[in-house]
This record gives structure tokens, sequence and C-alpha cells, in this order.
């Protein structure tokens, strides 16, 4: 993979030179960070540390995705329409991996100690950036293209399969030019660890956007309709690159019309264009970020609060021991820090209104008569098993960017990590469970009423129950002590499925005891309660081993 | 290029603030300093004095500053590359790629630079059996001890045969023997005309092979001379004209403070 992909970069050696770039130091460069990634870290030793294997499983998923995709266009007999369409998947799917995972690699920081002092041009650093990049979105995009571009065969001939493909490639770089671009604009408006806040959040909203997009579209998107429907181009049709690589793709058919060799045109010049401003004009912006990035951290001199706060006086309350006191502490801080943290547990969080507004459907031309029509249902049931995708965010907690620090669990003469773990997952339902779930049950009781209220309460407590329960099974390691690479994807999904079933479990529980009576209700909350109490027990007292 | 008479770097009120947002913080605040071919230069400081930051505005590392610096004479933002051909630089916190090994390492940064292979080739292999590494040539860093992946650093901070080489705290992790092999190659290079940026806490090694120390401290040159015509009466070495010069005169209080620190109630 690596060999061939050099290869196929050495074709373009004079187009590269053309553009200011050291061609030697380039290779050098690019070949050094692709042995890097693909040279195996002792370290880590599990299996999911091997990048190639993950990186095939990962494009396994994507080819399967583009056959969905593909599966959704196969109506619709205009290719420009369906290329057009097609390419915008294709490219929004690129652009989110890219901001999503890439963005590090971008602007990595590390090496800076190694590459800055060393005779490079900012153009030649960033070409040799933006290149690794490419290496792994080319594989995602012909990953994704594949089955497309099979089906194009059969619908069409060999030769625009081919030239769909090319599309493909021109349409990775172009995503790449417009992301970084993008990146470089920002940064002239906000600098240093601003203009870090400012990724992490636009990775945040990405993330959202996708998810809502993807529950969304499918909706809104009429393929019946679209079956014979054919594109009109309007003057801002030039305007969407998703448009050129359509049109790229149309002109093979031999149809020379005047807008398809436009649009050709722009397919093929734009890229070519973009490189240069980018690579030859722009790139002294990248060395700036780059250079910001160097910068020690700034001590910023806070004044230290005599006064307790809110938070603070909920620690008294829920935590018990001293140390249970520490792990809460350590987490509040650390969960309002940690920027990967963040970007790992938000995009979960707005899952919930998403969620919300999928399983309720509400007319949104009718809102109150809808709510009112809601009000006779026993929906509410399902905002109990909402409340649960605010609790998901423990399954982060074990991990950290400097697990190097974890030592001082060993070297210190500490007995208790259980009472570690039960103060952090306490800090966590108290920052994120509570405040969604309070929110949840006012919704609750606006659309129907009081009489709702024992039903959330004992839901919330089962709820809280529950994850205290998976904290037991999943074996949650003590916080913050390991590498968040060495986190196994999979994970996730696997506790979301079990959670689910749990969930339905204690949402049949909570609706078999509505036909009972109020106060029998309450009776079980207290039972609930016994056995939190009980679960939190159990995970103080366990024996965590260290490794 | 011949060691001549007129300076190899000339800083003319350096300034350097960094911003986070709102809040700025100034590092650098005017420092002014002619640096002559061939010499040693100890850089001394206390810890956040701005000495590090000094260093990697002159590799290059960090490209916004106010003030003017020359290099071999020609302006360092204009010309930084041709610049960065010619100087060295051994960082402090170790960054190297470990997964590689020191001889894979050596010829990427060497490749770098746009050496002859061959030549390179011969380069790395002297290097590493001066510094006693030709064993571990072929073994992946990520197994190396810190002295071992200093040596390494060092090696490839000279790699290139710089006329100007900048060395931030180099003899951390070294063993005894180690430390021995760089001074003698600082020694060596400095007689050879190379000029030598030395910057550490050590103060004891600083005074014995610097031909010209500069104290800095909140951002400022504090003290720049031979160490001979800084001593004075009350300061006999080294580590007692820094603790002078940057205000520790009163030990008292300080013991005071540590002494209260263990009480008991």
């Amino acid at each position: 993979m690596v060999n061939f992909s050099l290869f196929f970069v050495r074709l373009f050696r004079k187009l590269i030179q053309l553009w200011g770039v050291d061609y030697d130091q380039f290779e050098t460069l690019l070949q050094n960070k692709l042995t890097l990634d693909f040279r195996r870290n002792p370290n880590h030793l599990n299996a999911s540390s091997n990048k190639k294997q993950t990186f095939l499983k990962q494009l396994f998923i994507f080819a399967v995705l583009g056959g969905f995709i593909e599966l959704s266009l196969m109506q619709i007999d205009d290719l420009m329409l369906s290329q057009t369409i097609l390419f915008s998947m294709i490219m929004v799917m690129l652009a989110t991996t890219l901001i999503n995972e890439f963005t590090s690699v971008l602007f990595d920081e590390r090496d800076n100690d190694i590459l800055l002092v060393r005779p490079i041009s900012h153009r030649t650093l960033l070409l040799s950036r933006l290149m690794h990049i490419q290496f792994y979105m080319g594989f995602i995009a012909l990953a994704l293209a594949l089955i497309p571009g099979i089906v194009i065969i059969f619908k069409f001939n060999l030769l625009i399969s081919l030239a769909f493909f090319i599309g493909v490639g021109l349409s990775t770089w172009v995503t790449l030019l417009f992301t970084i671009f993008f990146y470089l604009a920002l940064s002239k408006v906000v600098k240093g660890e601003k203009f870090k806040d400012y990724v992490t959040y636009l990775q945040i909203l990405l993330a959202i956007v996708i998810f809502g997009g993807y529950q969304l579209l499918p909706r809104m998107i009429d393929t019946d309709s679209m079956k014979h429907f054919s594109m009109t181009v309007h003057w801002w049709t030039y305007l969407i690159p998703p448009a050129w690589l359509a049109g790229f793709v149309k002109f093979f058919t031999f149809n020379h019309a005047l807008n398809t060799t436009f649009f050709f045109l722009l397919a093929v010049a734009i890229p070519f264009t973009g490189s240069i401003v980018i690579v030859r004009f722009l790139s002294k912006g990248f060395g700036e970020i780059l250079g910001q990035k160097t910068v020690d951290k700034i001590t910023n001199e806070k004044k230290k609060t005599t006064k307790e706060n809110f938070s603070e006086r909920m620690n008294r309350l829920f935590c018990v021991t001293e140390t249970e006191k520490l792990g809460w502490k350590l987490t509040m801080k650390t969960t309002q820090r940690d920027r990967k943290f963040k970007q790992a547990v938000y995009p979960m969080l707005v899952f919930i209104p998403v969620m919300a507004i999928m399983i309720l459907k509400p007319d949104f031309s009718n809102l109150m008569e809808s709510i009112q029509k809601l009000g006779d249902t026993h929906r509410y049931l399902y905002f109990i098993f909402l409340g649960f995708f605010s609790t998901m965010s423990i399954l982060q907690l074990p991990y950290t960017d400097t697990p190097e620090a974890s030592w001082i669990y060993k070297a210190l003469p500490f007995r208790q990590p259980g009472h570690i773990i039960s103060g952090s997952v306490k800090a966590l339902l108290y920052r994120f469970f509570f405040p969604v779930y309070a929110f949840l049950i006012l919704c609750a009781l606006l659309i129907w009423n009081i009489r709702v209220f024992p039903e959330m309460l004992l839901g919330g407590i089962l709820t809280i129950l529950m994850t205290l329960i998976m904290v037991v099974i999943q074996q949650t390691g003590i916080p913050f002590t390991q590498a968040r690479e060495s986190q196994q994807k999979g994970n996730t999904i696997v506790a979301a499925i079990l959670g689910s079933v749990m969930m339905g479990a204690i949402v049949g529980l909570v609706y078999l005891s509505s036909s009972l009576v109020g106060w029998l209700i309450l009776i079980f909350c207290l039972v609930a309660i016994g056995l939190v109490v009980f679960t939190n027990r159990a995970i103080r007292s366990k024996n965590y081993q260290m490794n | 290029m011949k060691p001549s008479e007129s300076p190899l770097i000339t800083i003319r009120d350096l300034k350097k603030n960094f911003r986070n947002g709102k809040s700025k913080n100034e590092v650098l605040k005017g420092i002014n300093l002619d640096i002559a071919p061939g010499q040693i230069i100890g850089y001394i400081g206390p810890n956040g004095a701005g000495k590090s930051t000094t260093v990697k505005i002159l590799c290059g590392i960090i490209p916004d500053f106010e003030g003017e610096i020359k290099v071999f004479g020609q302006d360092l933002r204009t010309n930084g590359l041709e610049i960065k051909k010619r100087i060295g630089y051994v960082p402090e916190n170790g960054a190297l790629y470990d997964l590689l090994t020191p001889n894979e390492y050596l010829n990427f940064i060497g490749t770098l630079y746009g050496m002859d292979a061959a030549a390179l080739e011969k380069r790395i292999q002297h290097l590493l059996s001066f510094f006693e590494m030709e064993k571990h040539a072929d073994q992946r860093m990520d197994t190396f001890s810190k002295g071992m992946k200093q040596k390494t650093l060092i090696i490839s901070g000279i790699i290139n045969d710089p006329d100007i080489l900048f060395l931030d705290e180099p003899l951390s992790g070294l063993d005894a023997n180690s430390v021995i092999l760089v001074k003698e190659m600082l020694t060596q290079l400095a007689s050879n005309g190379k000029t030598i940026f030395y910057c550490s806490h050590l103060m004891d090694v600083v005074e014995k092979i610097s031909d010209r120390i500069l104290l800095i401290n909140n951002g400022n040159v504090i003290a720049d001379g031979k160490f001979e015509e800084l001593k004075t009466e009350q300061s006999a070495t080294l580590e007692q004209l820094f603790a002078q010069l940057t205000g520790r005169q009163n030990g008292n209080s300080n013991s005071d403070v540590l002494f209260k620190a263990f009480e008991k109630n």
C-alpha cells in the first residue's frame, strides 16, 4: 500500500516541483510518516493497535456504506443528478472524517522540535502533511466509491466508471484543499489555544450535523419523485463542487454540451490552481499555526475562590470517603478541561434531542395539538430511555492522553482504587445525567402532568442502578489512566446495545408499575435506592488490578 | 565561511509575547546581543526566564517575534531556510521518532538536509562510533534509555556539520562517560571555529566550558561576559553568582518556609 502510493506520487514529481516544493525532502517526509504509521508500537500489544488491520476494517465499513448510498440512488435515471448527489455524500463524509480524525495529523506539533529546525520550507512541510492525509482519504474514498463504481459499469460502461474513479480522486483532493483553506482562514481570525477550542467546537458541531442529517435526510428526499427528474443548471450550480465532478463524469458520455464542458474544466482546473494557491502562496499561514503550537503553555493565575460552590456542596453530599471526594474532584476538573473528553461525550448528549424528535415525531405545523395528543399516550416512558444516553459518558472515563501519569497509583501507598472510581462515576452522573434527566422530567411534567412524576423518578433511579451495575460488569478502569488509542472502538457499540436491552427491561418495569398506586411506586424507589447504595459499595470494595 | 571579526549572530531589541485570548505574557523584553564565531556561550537563567524561547526563535521554530535578528549576516525572517542549513539544534524535550532505529532516524534527518547518501552514511557511522552507539544502531529507539536517545539527538544536531549549534540541556540523562564525550565534542567543535549556544541549569558545567556567560532573568539579559569578569567577592562560583543576581540572596527566609511546611499543626 505504502510503496504503491509513493510510486503514484512520484508520477506527479514535476507538477509538485512547480508548486515550489523541494521534492526530495517531500518524499522523505512522506515516507517517514507512513513508515511510522505502519510500524507497530510494542507498548500496545493488543490487536487493535495494528493500524493496518484497523484501517482495513474501517475501509470495509466505508465500502458497505458506499453500497447503501448507491442503493438509495439506483432509481435516479439522470446521470448528472445522481452523480451530484453521490459526490455530495462522498465529499461530506470525507470532510467529516478529515476534520474529526485527521486534524490532529495536519497540525501535529509533536515533531515541531524535529522538523522546524531543518531547512524545510512551509510549502514542503504542508504538502507532505496534506499528502499523508490524502493517502488515507484516498483509500477511504475508493472504498466508498467501490460499489457505486461497479454499478456504473453495468448501468453505463467501463469508461464512465473509470472517469468516476478519477473524479473520486479529485474530489478527495478538493475536499482536502477546501478544509485546509478553511483552517487557514480561521487561524487568521482566532489564534493560539483559542484556535484549538474552535476546531473542537467545529468537530462537535459536525458530529451533530452528520448524525442529524443521516436521520432526517432520507425522510426528506423522495426518491420516487426524482426518478425521472433531471437536473436544471442554474448559475449557482457552478459554485457547487460536487456538480463539477458530476459534470466531469458526464463529459465522458461524450455529451459535450456547453455546461458539461464547463463543469469538466472546473473539476480539472480547481484542484490544480487550488493547490498552487494553497501550497505556493498560503503555506506561510500553516507555518504560523505550527509555530504557535510550540508555545509553552501560559499559566494563568486565576483567583482562588474561597467560597464553597454548589458542586463542592454536592460533592460532600454524595461522596462519603475522602478518596471518593478526590475522585469526584479529579473527574469534575478533567471533564471541564480535557478537549478530547468533550469531543467524545458532547455528541452523545446531542443524540438526546435528535432522538426525542425522532421518537415523538411531533407535527411541527400543529405543535400544540400534537403535544396534546401526546398527553394521552404513555410515550413519556421513552424519556426514561433517553436519559440513558447521558450515562454513556462513563465509557470515556478511563482514557487520557497522558497515561504515563498513572504511575502515582502504583507508587503511592494507595489501597482504595475503588473509591476513586465510585467518586468519579458519581461526578459524571452529577455532571451529565442529573441535568439531562431533570430537563426530561420537566418536559414530561409539562406534556403529561404531575401524575407521571413517581414513574419518572423510579426510571431515573433504576437508570443510575443500571449504570453502576455496568461499571461493575465492564470493569471500568481507574479514571484517566489508559491511553486513548488503546480504546477499542467496538466497546461503545457493545455497551450501547447491552445498555439499550437493560433499559428496555427498566422501561417495561416502570410501565408495569404505572398501574400501581403512587405510594407503592415510592416504595419501589426506596428499594431501588437501597440497591444503588449496595452496588456503589460493591464498586468501592472491588479490588482493581493496575496494569 | 571562515570565522571573521564581524558578529555571527546579531540580535536587536528582541521581544516576544505569548497571547492566549486576552491574557498576554511577556517572555522576552528587548534582548540585544552580538555573538562572535568560535565561542561557547553559556546561556543560563531561572526557570521560565525565556532561555528556551530565545533558542527556539533563533532556530526558527517560533516564527513570529518583534525585533531584528541576523545570523551569518542574513535576516532570519527572510532567509530562514538558508540559515537553517547551517545550524544544529538539540531540543530539551528529547523529541525524536522513537519507532525508528538510530540509523534510520539519522538518515532521515540527513536526507532532509539534502546530504549525499554515501557521505551521510559515512558520517553516521563515525558519529555513532564516537558515541559508542554502533551496537545499537539498528535497534528501535522505543526500547532505549533516556541517555541513549539523548546521544542520538546530539548526533542528529551535528549531522549537517553546523556552524552554530544550539544545545538545550544536552547532558540530561547521560552517564558520566557520555558527559565526558559531549564535553570533548564541544571543545573540539569550538576549536574548529564553530559557535556553541549552550543552555543549562548545571552551573558547574557552564562555568567550566563557557567562553562567555549570558544570564537572563525576566526576559532581560542581566549579566554578560567571561566568568572571571563577572565573579565578585561574594560569589566565587557561578552558582553563587546566579543566586545573587536572580534574587535569592536571603536564603534564611526560604528555609523557614520549608520548615513551616512540615510543621505538625
